[in-house]
């Protein structure tokens, strides 16, 4: 393979394992279905048309896959700096609150309403991703584990506090809701399709959102910056990059992202507009899984979170009963999909690719293999 | 007297390289045989060899007099051999019973019993009794000292049996008291009847424990001399190689300078660094330079030698900014940048060509354009990025010339090209390299050899941090010498003989 050739087959090559990974995965499920006595093509049929199939299906998938790539972006970004970002649920259920309680205490028109109550969220996630950020940067504190601890800080603090105590709807109207009270009209991501469909402007949002984070990371100094921290932290430093800096700036991003998630998903009417009791939808930790399949990409985190958007809104036609199967299904495929993409060599192997090559230059003074027990030196 | 263990002509490559290259010795009951050989001359390798980490290519190890040939570490530890590793392998939430019985732990009831805990402790405590090591067996491994964890692993290759016992770089990690301590165990070992493998760096440690002293070069055991009236001089002379035959293969300058360059005119004989005083610690917090002063003027190269581990990595930290000085003064060009970390350093024209080329200064996930662009600060410009690594790639000769590549897909040599451009394209006034040709191949040393010295011609001021005492005195004009952290010595490059930089090495003439 010639140099040129070989650079643009390493370039391609990140999106292919995953559309692989993927398609491996619908095959177990088909034959796991089949196994079951229910029909393969008749769960596509219903897929198909649960997900796609008119405007209010296309509605449906459409807020399902915009929440799941600004959480598959808030993963993706920061890993881009080889940090890992499991937080995305707690800063998810953050934007989603702060959305509820600006877009019900302020008044104000509707797109600075919205503008209002989108950064309220931004800043709710990046601050909780921030935390996370500076106690790696200060104290060493490796952010896997920050951020799954401040997930259940948040989402307790919300569940248990914030939804019940101040920001519980109050009981004016004579009878009383469950949750916080409904933002007002005027916080409403506008309709794009006529009130039959739920198709809002949420998934111009997600567009934007994906088309900046691609633009900050491949044409931005601080996205160049941030990928050479992923590539090498000794070398970032040797260059003079702010790695503390960095490393709380690209967690309070992801944190940012995931919250513009949760808010979207609230005021496009995922939740009746408001922020429901006991609210349980894991669409953070789906985030994780999307930024996996979609290869740390955001165009990858594109593709996968409107593939699986469109499967979870097409699940809900899998409970019909000629169909007879749960609507986890969806959810059972992006597992499996996970499984292999993280089991790269597995995938390699059933497909017969290359592994990828270490190329030990010759820099090495000692190219020394493993030692054939524990390493000595 | 039949030795304990016989190495009879050993070898062992990795790739092209030969690391150890037929060595044999013998050793005795208690004796002390000390290896000792720069920086990749294969002590550790051989070592890792005679106890079975690695297998020889060629060439046999007997003990008592039988060839064996060993399946595993384990299968040598069984015969009586151990090894106190230079980076301890110890638990440390376990105690220091626990640690030594691991993997052998005393049973009760026979084999299948439970962990006989009171046996194991009561077992470490007779034999740190008995070889005069004490040590509290119900101790956490967590709560010791470097000194006391170190005492641990010899505990555990004497409770296993060893009749032969090889240190590694045993006091790299150790204080001047501790080491002294150390060396006294080892001399008990050997007066005990064990017999003693001891690899180090430090000539004057070495001659202090060792009955006789092995030296490697290059894989080959050049000689092996008694300890009793061998001069360090002579030791670090062998060490580096007779005069006479130039290791790199490449034109050496005659005794008379007439192949070296000619000296550089200077202008005005300006100061561009001024380190003052500086003291540091290294990664474990052990002082790692005391007291060093250095000057370096336009125009000039400035060599800096000195047995790998003693203060080289740091200063080439201190004057790049990634380690904080402990106390002293660093100046570039009369500015005080003490405090300055790397960005402020680099905007101040300092150049970086740092030891692990590709770990430590390339993004190898990054493309040869990406990495260029990380060199210099300034929002980023598509067109622009392309032309000026085009640019780069010409001017330095990368090959492939393909700006889209991935660093990490270039050979060797390439990568340091890559590296040197990034680092010198932008017209640095300081210049800090370590090892730049380590692991080149000739051409490519010749090429980084000659761009060092186009910087120093451009103006630039050159710190140059090697072991290849020849490169030094090629394109130096003077070399300093490090020593346990102090500059021990300095001679102009046409001066710098071998035994005089050897001496200074030592830190005998200190």
């Amino acid at each position: 393979m010639t140099p040129r050739a070989r650079a643009r087959w390493l370039a391609q090559e990140p999106l292919l394992l995953p559309v692989l990974a993927v398609g491996l995965a619908f095959g177990l499920c088909a034959v796991a279905i089949a196994a079951l006595g229910r029909s393969p093509l008749l769960a596509a049929e219903a897929l198909w048309d649960g997900g796609l199939g008119g405007l209010g299906p296309l509605g449906e998938s459409s807020l399902k896959a915009t929440a799941l790539a600004f959480t598959g972006l808030a993963v993706a970004v920061p890993y881009a700096g080889g940090l890992f970002n499991i937080g995305a649920q707690g800063q998810f259920v953050a934007g989603a609150i702060a959305a509820a309680w600006i877009g019900a205490a302020l008044d104000l028109p509707g797109p600075l309403l919205i503008g209002a109550a989108l950064a309220a969220a931004f800043a709710a996630g990046a601050a909780l991703g921030a935390l996370a950020g500076f106690l790696k940067a200060s104290r060493g504190v490796h952010e896997v584990i920050s951020t799954i601890l401040l997930n259940w800080i948040a989402i307790h603090l919300v569940d248990s506090w914030l939804v019940v105590g101040p920001l519980h709807a109050s009981g004016s109207s004579g009878f009383s809701h469950s949750g916080t009270e409904a933002v007002r009209s005027a916080a409403h991501l506008p309709l794009l399709a006529g009130p039959d469909s739920r198709l809002n402007a949420g998934i111009l949002f997600a567009a934007l959102g994906i088309l900046a984070a691609a633009l900050l990371l491949r044409r931005s100094r601080f996205g160049l910056e941030l990928r050479a921290l992923g590539a090498s932290e000794k070398a970032a430093r040797t260059v003079g990059i702010p790695v503390g800096a960095r490393t709380i700036q690209a967690l309070a991003l992801g944190g940012g992202l995931a919250a513009l998630g949760g808010a979207l998903l609230l005021l496009g009417g995922g939740t009746d507009y408001r922020f429901p009791e006991n609210y349980r939808d894991p669409y953070g930790f789906d985030g994780i899984a999307i930024a996996l399949i979609g290869a740390g990409d955001p165009v990858g985190v594109a593709l996968a979170a409107a593939l699986f958007g469109v499967l979870r809104a097409g699940a809900v036609r899998l409970q019909d009963p000629e169909v007879g199967l749960h609507r986890s299904w969806p959810e059972i495929a992006q597992g499996v999909a996970v499984v292999l993409v993280a089991g790269q060599r597995l995938l390699r192997g059933l497909y017969r690719l290359p592994l990828r090559q270490r190329r030990t230059a010759s820099a090495a003074p000692a190219p020394a293999p493993p030692p054939l027990a524990s390493p000595p030196a | 007297m039949t030795p304990i263990l016989e190495a009879r002509g050993l070898s062992r490559s990795f790739g092209e390289l030969r690391a150890v290259d037929r060595v044999s010795f013998a050793l005795a009951a208690g004796e002390v045989l000390a290896l000792v050989g720069e920086n990749g001359a294969g002590k550790t390798t051989l070592l890792n060899l005679l106890l079975g980490f690695y297998r020889p290519d060629e060439g046999e190890i007997a003990l008592d007099g039988a060839v064996r040939r060993w399946r595993s570490p384990a299968d040598a530890e069984a015969r009586g051999l151990g090894m106190v590793h230079q980076h301890f392998t110890l638990v440390e939430p376990l105690t220091v019973a626990e640690n030594v019985v691991l993997g052998r732990e005393p049973r009760r009831f026979g084999l299948a019993g439970p962990f006989d805990r009171r046996r194991a402790e009561r077992e470490v405590a007779e034999v740190a009794e008995r070889e005069g090591l004490p040590i509290d067996p119900r101790g956490r491994v967590a709560e010791l000292s470097v000194a006391s964890r170190q005492r641990v692993e010899i505990l555990k290759v004497l409770w296993r049996g060893a009749r032969v016992v090889a240190f590694d770089e045993p006091t790299g990690a150790l204080g001047p008291a501790e080491s002294e301590a150390l060396c006294e165990t080892v001399r008990r070992l050997a007066r005990g009847g064990r017999a003693v493998l001891f690899v180090s760096h430090k000539l004057r440690e070495v001659l202090a424990v060792a009955s006789r002293v092995a030296v490697l070069r290059a894989g080959r055991l050049v000689a092996t001399l008694d300890a009793k009236g061998a001069e360090p001089e002579r030791i670090a002379r062998l060490m580096v190689g007779d005069a006479s035959a130039p290791p790199t293969g490449l034109p050496r300058p005659s005794p008379g300078g007439a192949a070296s360059p000619p000296p550089r005119s200077r202008g005005v004989d300006e100061i561009v660094l001024r380190l003052s005083d500086a003291a540091c610690r290294d990664d474990r917090g052990a002082p790692a330079l005391r007291g060093v002063s250095l000057a370096l003027h336009t125009g000039e190269i400035v060599g800096v030698a000195g047995v790998d581990g003693n203060g080289q990595r740091e200063l080439a930290e201190v004057l790049t900014g990634l380690r904080p000085l402990d106390a002293g003064r660093l100046e570039v060009e009369g500015v005080d940048l003490t405090f300055a970390r790397a960005r402020e350093l680099r905007a101040r024209g300092v150049a970086h060509v740092p030891e692990d080329r590709l770990r430590g200064g390339l993004f190898g996930a990054l493309s040869v354009a990406e990495n260029l662009a990380l060199g210099s600060p300034g929002p980023l410009r598509r067109r622009r990025l392309v032309a000026e690594a085009a640019a780069a790639i010409r001017a330095y000769d990368i090959r492939p010339p393909e700006p889209g590549m991935r660093a990490s897909a270039l050979s060797g040599g390439n990568q340091q090209k890559l590296l040197l451009a990034r680092e010198l394209g932008r017209r640095p006034k300081l210049v800090v390299a370590v090892h730049p040709t380590r692991g080149l191949d000739l051409n490519a040393q010749a090429l980084v050899r000659a761009r060092l010295r186009e910087a120093a011609a451009g103006g630039a001021a050159v710190l140059l941090v090697s072991f290849d005492l020849d490169e030094l005195r090629e394109i130096a004009d003077r070399i300093v010498v490090l020593c346990a952290g102090r500059v021990t010595g300095e001679a102009a490059a046409r001066e710098a003989t071998d035994g005089r930089l050897g001496l200074l090495m030592s830190g005998a003439a200190a």
